[in-house]
């Protein structure tokens, strides 16, 4: 009661030099859960409490989903268009700073069950190499085209940093961040899920500190750590029960290589790059492909 | 005679063969020197706008029409002082007695480059939206829109610290220009966002004075020469829309009106103005004479929106009388009385029940007076009466009036 008074998104006096911005108060966060094809999702996540700015609406979650009607994504998002999801949950939480300093950045968190645009037999999710192949390729499909000057190869952002694989899990996964290269880092939180042989559940969870300037300039005026702690937090609540034919396939793997496991570390890509339109192969870029 | 330092002669850089001469002091050349290296790598936009502005000066018709430069000081001498605020340079500059101009004081910005990247200073950004409804948007390295035939440019207003955050709300308010096919067109297509940073909206009640003498609005010029220059490189691109988002009006007026002071026409472009907080008459007449098409609408003004409603009257007559619109006398009516579901209108109708409440009140009149008043009351009833028809669609604009971003939210889940 008394942070919601005092951390309010009321703004009546100027910002300060640097603030500790508070947001949702993740230990009365609900537990949502979801049935996808089968496999049973779980995570924790607090009320939707929107930015000011555009007020986002939230996707509600409905019990089941059988994932059989989804969209190609948009093009302008990912031109190469190899990639086909379905929304399944949304929300967005306001950070704010103390007395009356107003709105200091925001979480969102976006849930999605992606697939291939053109359903490819031969590969199985399930597979940790499979896996790390789709969520590389994937984040190239959706940022790798983003070029800032086209003379030096200069890009907008930068990914795969911070890798590893979700600890708690015992199913193959796999996260990490992307980072804007000019002003704030604005980082964004990738989490990629097998769910079925086709199917990969993937949380794309985006932090915005709400303040201009350059990375120093704009943790320094918000501090980066509450957010981050939301995030971390989001993401070790997350827990999954494959469904019985994506545990057998999961079994069938670990019984043929026992060592088969997503790589420990990963080198930011090189970039641009583009996708290919099977949704996998990274190609050489080219601002024509697609255009 | 016997100092070793340099003479402190000042330099010609520009107008030295024809035109008038522009100096400048010894001091302040080397950081010109920098500015005209960055302009020429071809890296820098905003650099060559200043450049070109500085040599501009010996053209010698400055300052008469350009909106960019604040008239100072008349000395006694009959030289006058002046100051153009350019993107990444503040430069005053006295009028010589002999037909020339000497820069007195030269203010750049050198690292002008980075502040647009992290935005801190105006810029051009594409926005795209990711699955959710949530948008990103991206730094343009040349300040060039993308060349799409029907290309949607947003200009934002201030007050946003990141132009993600900007471009989020924008992409609400330019669904509502009657050309750009509601958001499931803005959606797919993403939008160019003109991104004007600052702590403060711009325009409004609280700008009262810059609000409604837009075009003398200095803070704006930094950031309306970027847009002007924006607005100029798409001049061949067809069907280019600029719809401006509260305060952006005021970017894109003085935009529009220096480019139409360069003698510029933009007659395949289109120009709407969403929820202006600046005076939307000021708009028209910059658009008029740029020669730029205007829908049947030209604005969408919230209820309580003084500074946007206070010449709208003015601006149908300006639109009426223009003969490039195309605005007939029949819609310059029906606009005329839409208007009166603003405030001005509403005020004008309660105001008209008060005066015959009182008038059944007061019994003590004189007969003559309280027949008129009684006629009044009447008049009064039947207004009440229109109202309460009008009640639902009332609702929706008081809402719209009193909390926009709570009528954007709404308005999305219909």
């Amino acid at each position: 009661m008394r942070n919601f008074i005092k951390y309010s998104k009321f703004r009546l006096r100027d910002r300060p030099e640097s603030c500790v911005a508070v947001g949702p108060d993740f230990s009365a966060a609900k537990l949502h859960s979801v049935l996808l094809a089968g496999t049973h999702l779980q995570f924790r996540a607090p009320r939707h409490d929107p930015s000011p700015y555009g007020s986002v609406r939230q996707i509600r979650m409905k019990k089941a989903y059988s994932l059989s009607h989804p969209r190609v994504l948009n093009w302008n998002m990912q031109p190469s268009q190899s990639w086909k999801s379905t929304k399944i949950f949304f929300r967005e939480w306001s950070f704010c700073g103390p007395w009356f300093t107003g709105f200091m950045g925001d979480v969102s968190c976006y849930l999605e069950v992606i697939e291939l645009n053109e359903p490819n037999p031969t590969v199985n999710f399930m597979h940790p190499q499979a896996l790390e192949a789709a969520a590389l390729a994937f984040l190239t499909a959706t940022y790798g085209h983003s070029v800032y000057r086209e003379k030096t190869g200069e890009m907008h952002y930068i990914g795969p940093l911070n890798w590893s694989t979700v600890e708690q899990l015992e199913v193959p996964s796999v996260q990490f961040d992307s980072e804007r290269l000019m002003s704030g880092a604005a980082p964004e939180r990738h989490v990629f899920i097998p769910i079925s042989r086709s199917h990969i559940a993937y949380f794309s969870i985006r932090t915005l500190q709400s303040a201009s300037g350059t990375r120093e300039e704009v943790d320094k005026k918000v501090d980066p750590a509450p957010f981050k702690e939301l995030v971390d937090n989001i993401v070790s609540s997350i827990q999954v029960t494959l469904s019985p034919e994506a545990q057998a396939d999961w079994d069938e793997i670990k019984k043929n290589n026992p060592d088969a496991k997503v790589s420990d570390t990963c080198a930011p890509l090189k970039w641009p790059a583009d996708v290919a339109k099977d949704g996998l192969t990274i190609l050489e870029y080219d601002p024509k492909r697609y255009a | 005679m016997f100092s070793n330092s340099a003479p402190t002669q000042d330099v010609v850089i520009a107008g030295q063969h024809a035109g008038k001469p522009v100096r400048i002091t010894p001091n302040a050349k080397p950081v010109y020197d920098q500015l005209v290296k960055l302009a020429r790598d071809g890296n820098n936009y905003w650099a060559e706008i200043t450049v070109k502005a500085i040599n501009e000066l010996a053209a010698g018709r400055l300052h008469q029409s350009n909106i960019f430069v604040k008239p100072g000081a008349v000395h006694r001498d009959g030289t006058e002082e002046f100051v153009m605020i350019l993107p990444g340079c503040k430069v005053t500059c006295q009028k010589l007695d002999a037909d020339g101009f000497k820069i007195l004081y030269f203010e750049p910005d050198i690292k002008y480059g980075q502040a647009i990247e992290s935005g801190k200073a105006p810029g051009l950004y594409t926005a795209r939206k990711t699955g959710s409804d949530k948008w990103i948007t991206k730094p343009n390295e040349n300040g060039y829109i993308a060349p799409d035939k029907h290309r949607m440019v947003a200009i934002s207003d201030a007050g946003y610290e990141d132009p993600n955050q900007a471009a989020t709300l924008a992409a609400l308010r330019i669904a509502e220009a009657p050309f750009t096919g509601g958001s499931s067109m803005v959606n797919d297509d993403g939008f160019d966002l003109h991104f004007t940073p600052g702590e403060k909206r711009l325009g409004g009640l609280r700008n009262y004075r810059n609000a409604i003498r837009v075009n003398q609005y200095t803070e704006l010029n930094e950031s309306a020469l970027l847009l002007a220059r924006t607005m100029y490189q798409a001049r061949d691109i067809n069907g280019v829309r600029w719809i401006s988002e509260d305060g952006g009006s005021g970017v894109l007026t003085q935009a529009m009106t220096i480019l139409a002071a360069q003698g510029a026409q933009l007659p395949n472009h289109k120009v709407f103005l969403f929820n202006p907080t600046t005076s939307p008459n000021a708009a028209i007449k910059a658009a008029h004479s740029l020669q730029m098409k205007l829908d049947r609408q030209f604005n969408k003004t919230r209820m309580f929106n003084i500074v946007g409603n206070r010449d709208q009257l003015e601006m149908i007559a300006q639109r009426w009388s223009n003969k490039a619109d195309s605005l007939t006398t029949l819609q310059a009516g029906a606009d005329v009385l839409a208007h009166g579901k603003s405030l001005h209108g509403i005020g004008l109708t309660v105001g008209t029940i008060a005066a015959g409440t009182a008038a059944v009140a007061g019994l003590g009149m004189t007969a003559p007076a309280a027949l008129t008043s009684f006629l009044t009351a009447v008049g009064g009833a039947v207004a009440v009466g229109k109202i309460a028809v009008g009640t639902a669609k009332l609702g929706n604009t008081l809402v719209e009036g009193l909390l926009p971003e709570r009528h954007d939210k709404l308005k999305g889940k219909f």
